[in-house]
């Protein structure tokens, strides 16, 4: 996985996989964007494998927005995404969704 | 167009060739390619009509000589000197094989009423190796069974006659020899 | 066939040796726990695959042994020899139902009995009896609380694999429960934080589903609930109830989560798609099979790929264009990569092999009344799978002979002060471009007064030839060659070693033996770690050029016409102040023209035998990919391949194993 971040802009761009052995450094990058920026945006475009801690990463992130108040915008969402929140029976609308 | 080939389905497709001046024919299915003489690599303590390999491509390939097969002499090298890559039936399993030819005439349609069988006897080549006579402006045909004459009894009986210097002698009518019995002989001198 | 019952037959092939193998450690500590727990989830894959895929005999059969290991991990049954012997035949039907795709009926329920009568007081069991999985269960709703411990992820686990595998069991519901995430600035992100609940309408049985968290059992808290169906408070025993009624009602979750429940329902039913994509997901493994015929022709393509690119080195050697030179370059070097990437997909490591035979030591010694094991070194040493492959027979042969004439009688070895178990001992090591495969018993060793006898005999010598110890014990690779005292069925069928010589040097290989009268013999068999590529040496006599490989090659001598004259003539040659055999090529291979001034001369070692080879011209180092030479040159002695130089002609690759044996038959 490479992430691309725009501090300022508060944007994180997630390239790849987002499995396990990516999540560490993509939380990294998420809370450097909270940090930054009054808003964060999340674009899961490029995601192209999932796996149960990659959803939970992105669930935390949900979880930090509604927590900070800072809003969380989860923008282009990738296949990947979707399919791996639905086998493990979380609901993306709402967790992809402010 | 299907309607034409279903018509023609019994008419076959064939490739002539010259050996010396007698015409030979393959069924164009079992012709891979026809090429320019090149380099023939020669594989040593082989019988003599084992040319040796040529590189197809990638692949090695094995080329005999026809004329030493039927006991003419050598192949020459001429301008018209073609190897004719075929796909053959080696006791049940396909292989690759190339075979000189004098020149490479063109590919012709054989209806099943002008082939003949061959004659039993008073044929100048060995009736085993003849699928049939084709007729074609008056000129005769000779239709190889290529599988025959390169069945690996027909390679063990010519190793074997070279190796003892016996003499084929395919000018001369042959009756068909008993070929398992060769073979045997031939497998008792080799082992 | 089937595609997905292809890889289903070759995965179940694979793990009945697992299987096997498991089962022969077993036998020797019984108390594993660790090794019970390998055959456990071996029979438990055979099981769950083979009901995936249709095979519902052997799934059906396997869950009987299953039963039978779960008792045995639960500690409520020992394991035993008669168990042991069971399990093994069972694995043998097992492959043979998997092979043939029929049920051999008489003898599976015959020996689905033998394993029904080792469970203890089956109806006192509070449980009901595993083995009574195999008749049809009832519907049945069953409530899953699956709660992974935070470590479940470091364990390698992927839960949505778990849950796909339960859903496939029948009519399902999920619900992830997400309470328990913390925001990103207190999450770990390595560790789980989630847990879910799961209702699930199946027939298969609470011990199916318990099955499908087996290799996350130790890393949760799992609590499988039957809700009985006839007891429902409405009365309707066979409906499945919406699942939120039953989750409310039994207090399991909040009317908040029901929503967040009948949500994931609604989008089921809206995403069809998803549920293929699910099935997708489950394939997506780390490593993939691919048929052996595709790994073939990609190496055959990097094999032409290499020629022409030698072609282009060349080219690009001998053009002024420094340019093409570059590109000439990086393409080689990317070439090699490849090369080298492209053999290592065929790289396999040797351990499944050995494990094939520890059943065969095991059963051979059974048969002739001996007793034997097998340990095994460097299992993991890599080599290609053609090479492994062919390998097979040999092995065999060389074990069968070991314990059929070298390991003694257990009686026999006891009053010799040895252990009355024989070991043989497999093990494989690198050494440059080989690999030594050594196997030992430490058996009789070999008796050379009747290896002298039987040659003598046979005519093999004469029968004042003196032949030190080894010269003696190389006569046993001789055509023909047997000390068998009876005739047994293992071994004396008439083929002996000279089979494994002659199987070994067709792999461009060559076995050593080494042998103590009383103490053992060892037998060490030399290959190349690949078949397709070899290393070798470019040679030229005459106009015909020659590639001898490189493991041939000892020595690259010189000496001069007059020299090689006398050589020529005596046949012999002096080398290391030893007289060696000496064998111009040029001769041997009948080529015209006249030797140079200077000859070559290349030495080989063959079988300990030093052999000159003389020639014209030693070219140089030549990596080569080896070409088959077609079917009618079969019997060309001195000759087994061909390979294609730079320059778009052909080379014979020189076999100089069987120019030597050529030489000896006609010295005879």
């Amino acid at each position: 996985m490479t992430t691309e971040t725009d501090l300022q802009a508060g944007l994180v761009k997630a390239t790849g996989p987002l499995t396990i052995y990516e999540v560490a450094a993509l939380r990294e990058d998420l809370l450097a964007a909270f940090g930054a920026s009054e808003e964060a945006t999340l674009d899961l475009a490029e995601v192209t494998e999932c796996d149960t801690a990659g959803a939970q990463l992105i669930c935390s992130a949900r979880i930090t927005s509604r927590e900070t108040g800072k809003p969380l915008n989860i923008r282009a969402v990738s296949d990947a995404v979707t399919q791996a929140m639905d086998s493990v029976g979380m609901d993306p609308f709402d967790i992809l969704n402010p | 167009m299907p309607l034409k080939e279903t018509a023609l389905a019994d008419t076959g497709q064939y490739l002539t060739f010259k050996i010396g001046d007698e015409v030979f024919a393959l069924e164009v299915s079992q012709v891979r390619e026809v090429l320019d003489m090149s380099r023939i690599t020669r594989v040593p303590r082989a019988p003599d009509f084992m040319r040796g390999v040529i590189n197809v491509r990638g692949s090695v390939v094995p080329v005999v000589d026809l004329r030493l097969k039927f006991g003419l002499t050598q192949t020459e090298n001429t301008v018209d000197t073609r190897i004719v890559v075929m796909e053959i039936s080696l006791d049940g399993e396909s292989a690759v094989l190339g075979a000189l030819a004098d020149s490479v005439d063109e590919v012709i349609e054989l209806a099943p009423a002008h082939i003949e069988n061959p004659p039993r006897i008073g044929m100048r080549w060995r009736t085993e190796f003849i699928k049939g006579i084709g007729k074609r402006d008056d000129k005769f045909i000779i239709i190889l069974d290529i599988d025959r004459v390169f069945s690996t009894d027909e390679l063990a009986l010519v190793a074997d006659a070279e190796a003892t210097g016996a003499e084929i002698d395919l000018d001369a009518p042959i009756e068909s020899p008993p070929l398992h019995e060769t073979a045997e002989t031939a497998e008792m001198a080799g082992g | 066939m089937d595609k997905h019952k292809m890889v289903y037959r070759e995965e179940a092939f694979e793990l009945l040796v697992d299987l096997e193998t498991a089962l022969l450690e077993l036998e020797e500590s019984p108390e594993d726990e660790e090794l019970i727990g390998r055959v456990f989830r071996s029979l438990h894959t055979i099981k769950g695959s083979g009901a995936m895929f249709g095979y519902d005999d052997v799934a059906a059969f396997a869950h009987e042994i299953e039963a039978v290991f779960e008792r045995v991990r639960d500690g409520k049954l020992p394991v035993t020899k008669e168990l042991v012997n069971l399990s093994l035949s069972a694995c043998d039907l097992t492959r043979k139902m998997v092979a043939e795709e029929k049920l051999d009926t008489t003898h599976a329920a015959e020996m689905m009995g033998r394993f029904r009568e080792m469970l203890p007081d089956r109806p006192a069991g509070d449980k009901p009896e595993a083995a009574a999985a195999l008749r049809a269960f009832q519907l049945a709703t069953y409530r899953i609380r699956f709660h992974p411990h935070a470590e479940l992820f470091a364990t390698g686990a992927n839960p949505a694999l778990i849950v796909s595998e339960v859903r496939a069991m029948g009519d399902c519901e999920v619900v992830a429960h997400i309470a328990d995430v913390p925001p990103l600035d207190r999450l770990d992100p390595e560790a789980c934080y989630l847990r879910w609940d799961l209702v699930l309408r199946t027939d298969r049985g609470e011990n199916a589903i318990e099955d499908a968290f087996i290799f996350v059992a130790d890393s949760c808290d799992l609590d499988i609930q039957a809700m009985d169906a006839g007891a429902g408070p409405e009365g309707e025993p066979a409906d499945f109830r919406r699942i939120g009624d039953i989750l409310l009602e039994r207090g399991d979750i909040t009317p908040d989560a029901l929503d967040e429940a009948l949500s994931a329902q609604a989008r089921e039913r809206f995403q069809d798609r998803g549920a293929e994509k699910r099935i997708s997901d489950i394939g997506a493994a780390a490593s993939i099979r691919v048929p052996a015929d595709k790994l073939d022709t990609l190496v055959n393509l990097v094999g032409e790929l290499v020629t022409v690119q030698a072609n282009l080195t060349r080219k690009g050697r001998m053009s002024d264009d420094p340019e093409l030179l570059a590109i000439s370059e990086e393409v080689e070097r990317l070439i090699t990569s490849l090369r080298e990437n492209t053999m290592s997909l065929r790289m396999l490591p040797i351990g499944s092999t050995f494990q094939k035979f520890r059943r065969l030591v095991r059963d051979l010694g059974e048969e002739l009344g001996k007793e034997a094991v097998m340990t095994t070194a460097g299992a993991d040493t890599e080599l290609d799978k053609t090479v492994i492959d062919q390998l097979n027979d040999p092995l065999v042969h060389i074990i069968r002979n070991e314990i059929d004439h070298g390991i003694e009688a257990p009686h026999v070895r006891e009053a010799l002060g040895k252990p009355r178990q024989g070991t043989i001992h497999m093990s494989a090591e690198h050494s440059g471009a080989k690999v030594l495969i050594r196997i030992s018993g430490d058996g009789a060793g070999l008796d050379t007064d009747a290896i002298r006898a039987k040659a003598v005999e046979r005519n093999l010598i004469p029968a004042d030839m003196e032949l030190d110890e080894d010269e003696l014990h190389q006569l046993i690779f001789s055509a023909g060659f047997s000390t068998a005292a009876r005739v047994t069925d293992v071994s004396g069928r008439g083929v002996g070693m000279d089979v494994v010589n002659r199987r070994i040097e067709a792999l461009h290989g060559n076995v050593e033996i080494a042998s103590r009268r009383g103490a053992g013999t060892t037998i060490t068999l030399s290959l190349p770690l690949t078949l397709a590529i070899i290393d070798g040496l470019l040679v030229r006599i005459g106009a015909t050029h020659f590639v001898i490989p490189l493991s041939a090659v000892e020595e690259c001598l010189e000496m001069t016409r007059e020299e090689a004259d006398r050589c020529r003539d005596r046949g012999m040659m002096r080398y290391r102040e030893r007289m060696v055999i000496y064998q111009s090529l040029r001769t041997f291979f009948n080529i015209d023209g006249d030797p140079p001034a200077i000859e070559r001369v290349v030495v080989s070692d063959i079988g300990g035998e030093k052999i000159g080879f003389g020639l014209d011209q030693v070219i140089g180092h030549h990596q080569t990919v080896i070409k088959p030479l077609g079917r009618i040159y079969r019997d060309i002695e001195g000759v087994s391949g061909a390979t294609i130089l730079g320059d778009g002609s052909v080379s014979l690759i020189m076999d100089v194993h069987r120019i030597f044996q050529a030489m000896e038959g006609n010295s005879q």
